[in-house]
Order: C-alpha cells, then structure tokens, then sequence
C-alpha cells in the first residue's frame, strides 16, 4: 500500500510538470543562450545546457508531454485491439479463436523492438502515427489475458441468465463479461504503459522515433550520446525521467495484480 | 511425447509462413519500393533505376517476389545484401560468433546474479536483504537499457577508465584478457534486465516452495543449512525459471540489436542497425526470420525440455 501510495505520487508528479510545462519551465525549450553552452548543472540551468545553450531541465519538462503521451496513448491503442481480440478469440467460434490466436503467437514470435525498428524505419511515423505502431506491437498480452478472462468466465450463473432473457452476444461481453474482466485487463494495460514508453524511447535513441525539433527523453538521449565524455547530464537526466517514470507505472501494475490475488 | 512433438514443430512452420509474409508485405509497403532511397538521388538516371529493379525482380508482383524470396530462404540463397552486394547469409553468418560470445556470456551474467537474488531471502530470517534484493530486481525491470548502457560506459571508462568503452578487442590484440575485458560491459547490459527478471520468479518460487510441507519433513529429519536450501527448496523452485531463460534468451538475442548499437560489438544486432540505416531491406528480411525462427525454437526447446527435467508433468 505504501509503494502504491508512491508509485501514484510519482506519476501524478510526472504527469503534472508534463501538462503544466509552459508554467514550470524556467526557459522556453528552444531558446538558445550561445553565451551558456554546454553548462554544467547549476542554480540557473538545474540540469545544465546542450551544446546550443537551451536549458536541459526545460527540455525534459516539454520532452515528458510527448514520452507519457505516447506511452499512455499506445496502451490505450493496445488495450483496444487486444480486448478486441481477445473477446472476438473467446466468443466467435472456435475457427475465429484459433486464427486469432495463432495471429497473436505470430505478432509474439517476432522480438517487438525489432519489428518497430522496421516499421519505424519504414514508414517514417509522425507522432500519432508511432502512437499507432507502438500499440499494435503491445496488444498481444492483453489479447491473452482477456481471452482467458472471458473464457473462465463464460459459463458462470450471471451470463447464463443473461442469455437466457435474450442477451445478444455483443451485449453480454460488454456489459456483463468486460467489468468483471476489467481488473485483469487493467493489469495488463498499466505494464503497457511502461512498455510504451521504453519502446518510443529505444525508438526515438536509434534516432526513428520522434523527430526533432519535437524533444521526446529518447530523442534527447540520441543527442546526447554523441557528447557523453563531456557532457554526461545531457544523457543522465532524460535517462533518469524515463527509468523513474517507468518504475512508477510498473509498481502501479504489480500493487493492482496483488490486490487482486 | 514423440507425438505431441511432431504436432508442436507441425503448428511453428505455418506460423513462420505467417510471420514471413507479414514481415515482407511491411518491407514493401513503403512507396517507391525498397528502391525508395534512390528516387530523390538526382545521379541515379531513371533507366538505371529501372534495370535494378527489373535485375532484382522488384518488377515482379509482390506474390510473386515473396514465392521466390521463400523459396530463396528455404535453400539457404538469401539474396544479396542492397549495401555491399555479398550474399545475405554470408554477412549474417559472419556476425554470429560475436553475438553467440556476448549472449553466452550474458546469460551466464543473468543466472549468476539472480540465483543469489532469489535466494537470499529464504536463506535470511533478516527482512533487509530481501527488500535489497526485491528494489534491485525491480529497479532492473524499469532500466532503459540503452541508457543503463551509456551510464555504465560513462562510469566505467569514460570516468574510471578500468574496462573499454566499445569493440570486441583491442586492434592488435585479441588474447583471450583483452577479450574478457571488452566483454565485461556489454554482458553486464544485456544480463540486467533478465537477471532482474528471473530473481523475481526465482523468489517467488523459492517463497513458496519454503513452505510446503516437503520442506518442514526435511528439517524436521534434521536436514538443515545449506543442503535445506540447496536440494529442497532450490531444486524445486528452479524448474519453472528454467523454462523462463530458454525463453528469455530469444529475447536476449533481439536486445543485442540495442546493447551492440551502445558498445560497438561487431555482431548480428549491430549488423540489423547498419542495414536499417541503409534500408538494405534484404540484410533486414533475413535478420528478422532469423530473430522469429530463434523465438519459436526456444520456445519449443522450453517444452520439450520441461517434461525431462520435471517429472511432475511428464504425461
């Protein structure tokens, strides 16, 4: 309960220097200070400045909108597909659940990072559209866990009665099967989330994810590898935010998965 | 188990077929084909651009370019890599060594930091190494490793200056030190997150096999100490963590594409990275059925092996 109390706490502190960037950042993202290039951390820049004098502390600020909203955004496009999945796997038929469930072995089989490297490459994603490739290589999990949901739940009481006075499928699963599912999904939706934002930042450290003058922490740490051995904050503190960020969003899951067993 | 063998490697091919075609359509789906970096070069002449393509059969229809690419891959001629024009599989093949050297190494890494990971808090009555143990292990799993790779080159040469930064030896050298030592960082990155991982399985096995009654009719025959530990609650517990690293390997061979990149390690990760940069889409192709076909044989390796070593499942 404690950890849960400060995994939140972590998050919504996250969360809210994200939206209130514009009100917190001492410096605009972008502004340069040529006289104060490549600064140490000190009181004027908290973490120092990159080789064009913009503030650090500002950029990881501005750089937390776009790393949370893509994590957040790409577990709610994997939750998406995967209740759809997994619902469609555990009531449309058998041949319907075992093509679904060999596409979701598929999609597993292929190492995630690697088919979005590809896709990435590829397709060369604006933000929303990476929001859109990262879901649809997080889904699988939540397919699973769904389906399995659905399919212990099938046979109880509630949902016989339910079908006895006439329910049509559609409405069973959304309104007598998916609420009583919800905890496990949600469960599996958080790790998404964590999962989201290492993704974007592996993504955007390999230099195909998001694009600068956009300031993501795994763009930031892409700039910032290059002049490591003589700028090491530039790499530390994006890196930090991301590590921290995703501890909290896994606490999150882990203290929902015990309160539920 | 001969029959449910057969049936298990009978379901992984279609699902290879399925995983090719995916990968391939994705391959081509962007405009221009993969010929695509050369539409905005001015020096390439159009009629140039149009004997490569017809000498690559990218003039074909993309069912037809995937039947002969399948075909190709089946008889071990995986086409030619569009950066330097050798053959795909002698550039892959050349590679694997170094990532076999580092993965073996990570894994040995992984499983020496998560055994005593996962048992010491069934070895101590004290609450304070399991809460050590339990925040290193969690802390692990929300490492970003490419920046865990970078704080480690930071600290350990750039700061320190005790191991080398990048490479698989020094030029000129190549005794079996100088290796070890540039082996040393790499390893440690690509181990964390999995060494994380399965101390959290092992201690929640080690947990609850502490427990059970099995254990309580050792001690009370007087076993004790280590051979308490070691025989029966260690044996048990490890089992299923066993299936975890077969699995979890194929995931350490894909990680090779991001702990190569940080450190410079000539292998088959950081092959994918140098033909991503070039959209060499065949070096691409290839890698990726490699990657696949790893994962599904552990998998099956993973339930093959699980019956043999646990008897409690063995039909």
């Amino acid at each position: 309960m404690k950890r849960l109390g400060m995994a939140g706490a972590v998050l919504a502190a996250m969360i809210a220097m994200a939206a209130l960037a514009q009100w917190l950042a001492p410096y605009a993202p972008d502004a340069l200070d040529l006289a104060n290039r490549r600064a140490m951390p000190s009181a004027a820049h908290w973490f120092g400045t990159d080789e064009l004098g913009r503030d650090l502390f500002s950029r990881v600020l501005y750089g937390a909108r776009v790393s949370l909203s893509v994590g957040l955004l790409s577990a709610l496009v994997a939750g998406f597909i995967g209740v759809g999945v997994g619902a469609a796997s555990a009531t449309a038929g058998r041949v319907a659940d075992g093509v679904l469930m060999r596409l979701t072995d598929a999609v597993l089989s292929v190492p995630r990072l690697l088919l979005l490297m590809v896709a990435a490459a590829v397709l060369d994603p604006s933000i929303p559209m990476l929001v859109l490739l990262v879901g649809m290589v997080g889904w699988m999990e939540t397919a699973r866990v769904t389906r399995a949901s659905l399919l212990a739940l099938r046979d109880q009481e509630f949902v016989l009665a339910a079908q006895a006075i006439g329910a049509s499928t559609l409405r069973v699963v959304l309104t007598h099967l998916l609420p009583v599912a919800a905890p496990a999904i949600a469960v599996s939706a958080t790790l998404a989330v964590g999962r989201g934002i290492l993704l974007e930042s592996a993504l955007s450290f390999f230099g195909i994810g998001v694009q600068p003058p956009s300031a993501s922490w795994g763009n930031m740490l892409y700039q910032a590898q290059t002049t490591m051995s003589t700028e090491p904050w530039l790499a530390l503190f994006p890196g930090a935010c991301i590590f921290v960020t995703v501890a909290a969003v896994n606490a999150l899951g882990e203290q929902m998965a015990q309160r539920r067993s | 188990m001969g029959v449910p063998l057969i049936r298990r490697v009978a379901a992984a091919l279609p699902l290879l077929l399925v995983i090719s075609a995916g990968v391939f359509g994705l391959l081509h789906l962007v405009p221009g084909g993969p010929l695509a970096v050369y539409l905005s070069n001015p020096d390439v002449r159009t009629e140039d651009l149009e004997r490569l393509r017809r000498s690559l059969g990218l003039d074909q229809p993309l069912w037809r370019q995937y039947i002969q690419w399948l075909a190709g891959f089946l008889t071990g001629d995986w086409g030619y890599s569009y950066s330097d024009g050798r053959p795909v599989l002698v550039r892959v093949l050349e590679r694997v060594p170094a990532t076999l050297e580092l993965v073996s190494a990570s894994l040995l890494l992984a499983m020496l930091a998560a055994v005593p990971l996962g048992i010491t808090p069934a070895l101590s009555r004290n609450r304070w190494p399991d809460r050590i143990a339990s925040s290193l292990s969690f802390a692990g799993l929300a490492l970003p490793v490419f920046w865990f790779g970078l704080v480690l080159q930071l600290v350990f040469s750039l700061g320190l200056g005790w191991l080398p930064s990048s490479g698989r030896t020094t030029v000129g050298d190549g005794a079996l030190v100088d290796r070890l030592v540039h082996l040393i960082l790499p390893a440690t990155m690509l181990a964390a997150v999995h060494a994380a991982a399965w101390s959290r399985y092992l201690r929640a096995a080690v947990h609850d096999t502490w427990r059970r009654p099995f254990v309580a009719a050792a001690r009370a025959r007087g076993v004790g100490g280590r051979a308490l530990v070691w025989q029966h609650a260690l044996r048990p517990a490890l089992l299923p963590v066993i299936t975890i690293v077969f699995l979890d390997a194929a995931l350490m061979v894909a990680g090779t594409v991001v702990t190569e990149s940080v450190f410079a390690w000539p292998g088959v990760g950081s092959l994918f990275t140098e033909a991503l940069a070039r959209r060499d889409y065949t070096v691409l192709m290839a890698l990726l059925m490699v990657a696949s076909t790893t994962v599904i044989t552990l998998n099956l390796v993973a339930d093959i092996v699980y019956p043999l070593i646990d008897p409690r499942v063995r039909a």
